[in-house]
């Protein structure tokens, strides 16, 4: 028996249904296949491709990258969510939407803007050049590349999380004598932990995977400064399809790690609400 | 002089919150601040706490400017409406954070700890809700935890916003009640916030009504009720008539009006429309020839004795003759 306000029952098994074969095609599909081309000559295609130096030095250089990506943008975003939530700031609005700038233009032209900034003839590159910091082209532009991507993540998640309604435990606290740390981490923190978690975990994934920002300013050295993403897309260029399909494949299980994990620490925050 | 307010303006994005507001509070005095959603009491409260800054203005506490002292160090005690317990700490843990938040050197051992917190849900009548959280309580018990959380530090002043605003009518009498009993035992100097004229008359020593952004009149229970200086204060405290004879507006509260079949001095001609006797005083509902309502309190055997008619007309005059008239 339907109630007045569903869909009739047909058009519910057609919806569901054309769902399920939309994600079959777009997801399921070209990551299975990705994984049967990895597998295609056994297991000697993941020996060879992670018995190489250059796949070796380019999970290195990624797990590297967001080594030290991740924590930073972390503080950055803490620091940056509890300044729009806590001060009053003119301009709050503008700020908010600089904000989503990393999201909202593309990946290549932020690499491009870098390039213009700190490469050799650019804006600063001279600066750099005169002081042997070389950027592009080297580890700190991949860094930087990164950081930029990534740094709305956590802020972004923390935002709509401190503004609610823990302003006045803050308050409470305060006039009970606590002092800033002990606010933060004994009131601010349990309120946050969840969406936190949720934040670094996105923040992780999209560090891994960035391709476009970092192939710009990392000028694809091999065993020097292409990280797992762009080493994918070298190893496709040779045309070693399988070598390819096998790093990839790390990416992809990265991937699926990081949607479980979101998927968790979802469910955790929704129950402890 | 506990508390000494002097001339607080406050404004929010253009709009004057607090108008050059000036106000004492005497050493272990319980004060209501009273007035209608948005006069400024609520802003005035979080300024004396330290919560927000006034745009002009001075707050003294013990002869102390706010600017001075951290809020932290002041030893206030501030309540709030939604009772801001900390939703993840255990009701014993919420009650001993203020003690867990001391300086090292001032901090009590968790011994003094657990027996301070004891005595304090003792006093609030809940030690057998110690382990539970603030969710699992109801309205009234987590708002006796939030008072006995900022009576755990000692303060030296409890400023209550609305507290009870949120509770229903019969946990509210309840609880005001045990908080002026409380008060009497304890001697805490307390300002507290109110929008219901009951509660304040019931609890305060003092009643401070706010009327946008300043002082509109400020004394006793009986001096605002009985002898409001303006409309507003009449208004506020409790239903009023207003009458108009030989042209000067009469301010009387239902049972100051006396209703008689001959003409007197000073009355007006009304119709009874209606008559309700249950209750502690007989309520006639009267209109003069506008067809504006009066209302009417008549103890019984008053009543009795005039007997009223639905449909005569009465004189009325009123027994108190208020007028704010300029005279």
């Amino acid at each position: 028996m339907n109630s007045p306000t569903e869909e009739p029952t047909w058009l519910r098994r057609a919806l569901i249904a054309f769902a399920f074969i939309h994600v079959a095609l777009m997801i399921i599909l070209p990551f299975a296949s990705v994984i049967a081309q990895a597998c295609s000559d056994g297991i000697a295609t993941f020996t060879r491709t992670f018995g190489s130096r250059d796949t070796i030095h380019a999970i290195k250089l990624t797990l590297l990258i967001a080594l030290i990506a991740v924590p930073l943008n972390t503080l950055v975003g803490i620091a940056i969510a509890w300044g729009f939530t806590h001060v009053k700031i003119p301009g709050k609005r503008t700020l908010l939407a600089l904000l989503d700038l990393p999201f909202s233009i593309s990946p290549v032209v932020v690499g491009f803007l870098f390039i213009l900034l700190l490469g050799k003839h650019g804006l600063f590159g001279g600066w750099l050049e005169a002081r042997g910091i070389k950027v592009i082209f080297a580890f700190p532009g991949l860094l930087i590349a990164t950081l930029f991507v990534t740094m709305p993540y956590i802020a972004k998640e923390l935002i709509p999380l401190m503004d609610g309604r823990g302003r006045e435990e803050e308050e409470a606290a305060r006039l009970l004598g606590a002092g800033w740390w002990r606010i933060f981490w004994k009131i601010t923190f349990p309120e946050i932990k969840w969406g936190l978690l949720y934040g670094i975990i996105l923040c992780t994934a999209r560090s891994m995977g960035e391709f476009g920002a970092v192939a710009v300013v990392s000028g694809n050295i091999r065993g020097r400064t292409n990280t797992l993403p762009l080493h994918v897309e070298a190893l496709f260029q040779d045309g070693d399809l399988p070598a390819a399909s096998a790093a990839a494949s790390v990416l992809a299980i990265l991937g699926i790690v990081s949607l479980v994990a979101r998927t968790i620490t979802d469910i955790k925050a929704k129950a402890k609400n | 002089m506990a508390i000494q307010v002097n001339n607080i303006h406050k404004s929010y994005a253009g709009t004057k919150v607090l108008n050059g507001l000036s106000l004492q509070v005497n050493d272990g005095e319980l004060i209501a601040l009273l007035g209608p959603s948005g006069c400024g009491k609520t802003t005035l409260l979080r300024i004396i706490a330290g919560l927000e800054q006034p745009d002009q203005g001075t707050v003294l506490c013990d002869g102390l400017s706010t600017d001075e002292v951290k809020p932290g160090d002041r030893k206030v005690g501030f309540v709030f409406q939604h009772y801001a317990l900390f939703r993840h700490l255990s009701v014993f843990e919420n009650i001993a954070f203020g003690l867990r938040a001391k300086p090292r050197s001032e901090r009590p051992s968790e011994e003094e700890i657990k027996r301070k917190v004891a005595s304090l849900l003792d006093l609030i009548q809940l030690d057998w809700i110690a382990k539970r959280l603030p969710q699992q309580l109801s309205g009234g018990q987590r708002q006796r935890v939030a008072l006995a959380r900022v009576l755990a530090i000692d303060p030296k002043y409890l400023l209550l916003d609305e507290p009870f605003g949120a509770l229903d009518a019969k946990v509210r009498l309840e609880l005001r009640r045990w908080l002026r009993d409380r008060h009497h035992d304890l001697g805490v100097t307390t300002i507290f916030v109110t929008h219901d004229q009951e509660e304040a008359l019931d609890v305060a020593d003092r009643i401070v009504l706010v009327n946008s952004g300043k002082v509109e009149q400020e004394g006793t229970p009986d001096q605002l009720y009985n002898h409001p200086k303006t409309p507003f204060v009449c208004d506020f405290l409790g239903f009023v008539n207003t009458i108009t004879i030989q042209g000067r507006a009469y301010h009387v509260r239902p049972h100051e009006i006396k209703l008689s079949r001959e003409p007197i001095e000073l009355s007006i001609q009304l119709k009874v429309n209606t008559i309700r006797t249950a209750g502690q005083l007989v309520q006639v509902e009267l209109q003069d020839n506008e067809s504006k309502p009066v209302t009417v309190a008549l103890p019984h055997d008053i009543f009795a004795q005039v007997n009223p008619i639905i449909g005569e007309t009465l004189y009325a005059t009123p027994a108190i003759q208020r007028t704010f008239d300029a005279t």
